[in-house]
């Protein structure tokens, strides 16, 4: 990219490198929901006509990126900023799950989506949440994961597929 | 599957050798250290990723060179295939269809390859690794899904491990224990379905190699009174204390027991090897039937630990063998009225077709 740039749009190249380095210095985390943001309170937060019921947990702030772009889901968000990995010395203060549990301990928060990864730390993750929602007497549920639709069966991973196959639903 | 061509460069003592083998049965004779072992070597590091004699990689390359490479030209039902592994400085790197491969099961899943060497008695009288290995390959073949919930159940074993040495007790090892509940189901019962379709035909060899009786069961390294989970959650400070997970699949066995009429009480070590022998026979011809392909099995030093009578009933089982077979002996002799499709002579790492 550096090469393009310098050969073909430097203007380019000069705006780009003012806002990464905007972005750099001026971005930090919501104090609510961990998402990154240029202020103390991020926009979907800050948003009163927001969902306050639900909370839609995620890993990292390009999943909530994808959840706003692909899906009608209008509530609030939390970012873990990564998942559960003993192995990696991260645990749950560092995914800031105290912070959670006081938002999930608030009144008017009755279901939390628990949208972590399919990997097995992102499913420890979610379990170790969904837990944590059971004592707060707040409804968890699971993002399903399986088949892309559009897609065929004989090109999804067998993990996937099998995936895919217990979680199968009554049709009709 | 069978391997239509065969190039070895620099392992071991070989130096550059290509082999055409026949589809069917394939002996190779020569004295000892002539590369007839090396050569199955080869072959076996190629499917499995591992030697089933040396632990180390680097000691597979040849004195004085830098790397060792192994490349095969297969056939199987869903066409041809290219496989190779290039070995230097300690490290492997596989290559299927001219792309790199990222793990050993991508050329595993198209080069099935089983082994009876003189070392095969282990299988018998070794610990539980060898025994588990063997019943795994078998449920890898035949069930895709398999490795999938290996892998799973390995990570969250590998997570619970270090919580316990990082001091934890409580609920933040819950979430893995649970993981390794779920996929050691799933791995347990793969394993009991492949293990009873093996059974019936390790019993057939048994009862036609050494007129015994033998007997496989799965022990799945938990008890069965309690889910995997709470055995789990119960043996927290047990297991901290010895710094491993002594519950799971990963500690699974298959218990093998030979009824012998005529000699109750110990098994001779050529028993064993006939016990063993038997084992990979069922497991081949397991395969075989529930996946509709053939593996490569190689027999080496075939009358090793064995008297006369008994390498001849041994021979009578391997021609009888569907697929491709490749068999080693220091003389042509000890082959007996064996008709090989194809013959070759091992000598000082070159290798000739004897017509």
């Amino acid at each position: 990219m550096a090469f393009h740039l310098l050969e073909r749009d430097r203007d380019a190249g000069l705006r780009l490198a003012a806002s990464l380095s905007a972005a750099m210095e001026g971005i930090g985390e919501c104090s609510r929901c961990r998402m990154f943001t240029d202020s103390e309170i991020c926009v979907v937060c800050a948003d009163p006509s927001r969902d306050v019921a639900a909370v839609c947990i995620v890993e990292t702030p390009a999943d909530v990126m994808a959840v706003e772009q692909s899906t009608p889901y209008r509530g609030r968000y939390f970012v873990l900023m990564g998942h559960l990995s003993p192995l990696d010395g991260i645990g749950p203060a560092e995914l800031g799950l105290e912070r959670l549990e006081t938002i999930l301990g608030r009144e008017e928060v009755t279901e939390a989506i628990l949208a972590t990864n399919p990997t097995v730390e992102g499913e420890a993750t979610a379990r170790f949440i969904a837990d944590v929602c059971q004592e707060k007497g707040v409804r968890a549920t699971r993002i399903a994961h399986g088949v892309p639709v559009g897609g065929e069966l004989e090109f999804v991973d067998s993990g996937t597929l099998a995936h895919a196959f217990a979680g199968r639903q009554t049709i009709g | 599957m069978a391997v239509r061509k065969l190039r070895v460069e620099d392992f071991r003592c070989l130096g550059e050798v290509d082999v055409d083998p026949a589809t069917g049965l394939n002996f190779f004779y020569g004295e000892n250290a002539s590369g007839k072992t090396s050569l199955l070597e080869a072959l076996f590091v190629l499917g499995r990723g591992r030697s089933f004699r040396a632990s180390r990689k680097d000691v597979l390359i040849r004195d004085g060179k830098d790397a060792a490479r192994v490349i095969v030209r297969g056939e199987g039902h869903a066409g041809t295939f290219q496989a190779g592994l290039e070995i230097s400085g300690g490290r492997a790197e596989l290559r299927v269809n001219g792309e790199p491969a990222s793990n050993v099961a991508d050329v595993a899943e198209r080069l099935p390859v089983e082994v009876i060497d003189p070392d095969v008695q282990d299988l018998v009288s070794g610990g539980p690794a060898e025994r588990r290995r063997y019943l795994d390959w078998s449920v890898f073949h035949v069930e895709p899904s398999f490795l999938g919930a290996w892998r799973r159940y390995q990570r969250a074993l590998r997570h619970r491990t270090a919580l316990l040495r990082q001091g934890a007790r409580g609920r933040e090892l819950d979430p893995w224990e649970e993981e390794m509940e779920l996929r050691a189901r799933a791995i347990d019962e793969a394993r009991q379905r492949a293990l009873a379709g093996i059974v019936p035909l390790v019993r057939d060899f048994g009862s036609s190699l050494l007129d015994a009786e033998i007997r496989l069961a799965y022990r799945a390294g938990h008890g069965e009174d309690s889910s995997l989970g709470t055995q789990l959650a119960a043996g927290r400070e047990r297991d901290a204390k010895m710094g491993q997970t002594v519950k799971g699949p990963h500690r699974a066995d298959v218990h093998v027991e030979v009824f012998d009429r005529r000699a109750r009480g110990r098994v001779s070590r050529g028993q064993q090897k006939l016990v063993a022998a038997s084992m990979i026979l069922g497991q081949h011809r397991y395969q075989a039937e529930a996946t509709g392909e053939t593996g490569v099995l190689l027999v080496d030093d075939v009358s090793a630990e064995l008297d006369r009578g008994r390498v001849g009933r041994l021979l009578e089982a391997l021609s009888s063998i569907p697929g491709q077979v490749w068999i080693t002996a220091l003389d042509r002799s000890d082959i007996g009225n064996l008709q090989p499709d194809r013959m070759f002579h091992v000598e000082q790492g070159k290798v000739t077709a004897v017509v």
